[in-house]
């Protein structure tokens, strides 16, 4: 009497998984580079950490000025980048509550800075700098980390 | 692929699986009926397109398939 077969063959399974084990080596899921979000957290501690610096004549100022407006642009760019690539799902996406949440909290802090320049000194935008720095790495790399060990 | 990826979009499956857009939708579908995958629209790019994600029982029941694979291979082995 015949016998009939309820699963799959030795070979069958290992060519399963062989298919599996391909897919899986292709889609590696990488939201960011590993360097994105430290790289935006000390570009954002760099800009506003330079106001600091007390003192300078006016060629290191527009020095500085340049400086900031080259990391800003950088910044941008950078975040541009990873945020619109193809495939999609590789990009950045947050919803746009959490994005306008997130850029109000970081436009509050360097507006508390020059608020609080006169009073308490320039120190505080090494503060102001840090905070952000902060901020940046405390959202990013939670972020980063769930999406690679989905 | 799935599995490696929080989600991925509709056509970029249909491409690496070479099926067409019927056949893919179709298995598709009953991936989700089953309570396997997840499906969430959304705009990019001026376009309309189609996330798709591995819920928590589809990946669950995916690491079981490739373990009960393994265990076949080892039995024999």
């Amino acid at each position: 009497m015949e016998t009939q077969r309820s699963g799959p063959t030795p070979e069958e399974a290992r060519r399963a998984l062989d298919a599996a084990e391909q897919e899986e080596q292709a889609t590696i899921n990488r939201p960011v580079p590993a360097w994105y979000f430290p790289s935006l957290a000390l570009t954002a501690f760099t800009i506003a950490g330079s106001n600091a610096i007390e003192g300078l004549g006016v060629p290191m100022r527009i020095l500085q000025v340049a400086l900031i407006v080259l990391l800003a642009a950088g910044m941008g760019a950078i975040a541009g980048v990873v945020s619109v690539r193809e495939p999609a799902y590789q990009g950045v996406r947050v919803p746009w509550g959490k994005v306008c949440a997130g850029g109000l909290a970081a436009g509050a802090v360097p507006i508390a800075a020059i608020l609080l320049d006169d009073a308490l000194g320039s120190w505080v935008w090494l503060v102001a700098g840090a905070i952000l720095a902060a901020g940046i790495l405390a959202v990013g790399i939670p972020y980063q980390r769930r999406h690679r060990g989905a | 692929m799935l599995s490696q990826a929080s989600s991925i979009e509709f056509g970029e499956i249909q491409e690496r699986t070479g099926l067409s857009k019927s056949a893919l939708s179709k298995h598709l579908t009953q991936l989700t009926d089953a309570g396997y995958l997840s499906e969430e629209p959304f705009v990019f790019q001026g376009r309309s397109r189609l996330m798709l994600a591995l819920t928590p029982a589809g990946r669950e029941a995916y690491l079981a398939h490739k373990e009960a694979l393994k265990a076949l291979l080892e039995d024999q082995g």
